[in-house]
């Protein structure tokens, strides 16, 4: 049975849509996913599946689950820093964190209520992007960059 | 730069709109040149369906408004999204509810430059395309501001 699976990668602008069957295995998909990309790099790569901390999470599987979302990265950890209101949190996530998943455990470990925290959003620090839930943060880090720093912002309110 | 249907087409064939309505977050429900009804998920479970007006993608922004597929017209005004933010942007008194009040509907950036400067991220951006528009809904109608349906 073929599956759909969506890749993400800091060598990748797209998430890509790969087909494969079902019982492939992990090496079968990490050589798939490899071949998405424009070009391999020299280093190795690592795949890991989205949110979680895992570092060969797909041993726990029989088989590759319909609609995973995996990511491929050069580095196995990304270090993340989360500042709001003169506080920092940090922590080390996979590069296949989801930026709503970062979010998630920022506002927690800040102590912000969830129904403030819906009223948040995490911004690269320094530029103006506001990435989607579903982007992986290794999408916004690559190697050897290792490190990536986050403000919590209000989320827009449109006036005037 | 592919134009038109065809530029749309290939926004909504991307990977990241497929991974999107595979999670449930948006679903194309017709693509109607140039019209396109997509329907996103909100915080308290329902389907808020929008017509996109796409007519000079991707280079013109969209623009949106709540639709109702069985009655083929405008969503009537009590069946909105509301509360907080979200009625700031889901705003039936703005153009007459044919357009929402965000900076990526060509019909509201017109006589808000200042958008520019405080919403920069919701520019619209060309390549960024329909799902940018799509996204900024999606991130709204998880507002905890939104007053559920039920209520």
């Amino acid at each position: 049975m073929q599956v759909q699976v969506f890749l993400q990668s800091e060598l990748l602008n797209e998430v890509e849509v790969i087909e494969i069957d079902a019982q492939a295995g992990h090496e079968v998909l990490l050589r798939t996913c490899i071949g998405k990309l424009g070009s391999t790099p020299v280093e190795e790569l690592f795949l890991f599946i989205e949110d979680d901390d895992d570092e060969l999470p797909l041993g726990k599987h029989e088989c590759i689950p319909e609609g995973i979302r995996v990511h491929l990265h050069r580095l196995k950890v990304i270090d993340v820093i989360v500042r709001y209101a003169g506080r920092d949190v940090r922590r080390a996530f996979r590069p296949s964190a989801s930026v709503g998943r970062i979010k998630q455990w920022s506002t927690r470990e800040l102590g912000i209520a969830p129904s403030d925290a819906s009223e948040l959003m995490l911004q690269v620090s320094g530029t103006d992007n506001r990435p989607d839930a579903d982007v992986h943060v290794g999408t916004l880090v690559n190697a050897p960059q290792h490190r990536i720093t986050f403000d919590l912002v209000p989320s827009p309110r449109v006036n005037g | 730069m592919m134009t038109g249907i065809a530029a749309l087409e290939a926004h909504l064939a991307s990977g990241r709109f497929r991974a999107g309505a595979a999670k449930g977050r948006w679903k194309l429900l017709e693509l109607d040149w140039p019209f396109a009804f997509i329907d996103v998920l909100a915080r308290d479970g329902r389907r808020v369906v929008l017509r996109f007006d796409c007519t000079g993608y991707p280079e013109t922004a969209p623009t949106a408004t709540m639709w109702d597929r069985a009655a083929r017209c405008q969503l009537a005004t009590a069946r909105w999204p509301r509360g907080g933010r979200v009625s700031q942007v889901f705003n039936p008194g703005w153009k007459g509810g044919t357009a929402l009040y965000i900076p990526c509907d060509r019909e509201s950036i017109p006589g808000h430059s200042q958008w520019v400067g405080e919403h920069p991220w919701l520019i619209w951006c060309p390549a960024r395309g329909l799902l940018q528009y799509i996204e900024a809904v999606s991130e709204i109608l998880q507002s905890s501001e939104l007053i559920d349906e039920a209520a």
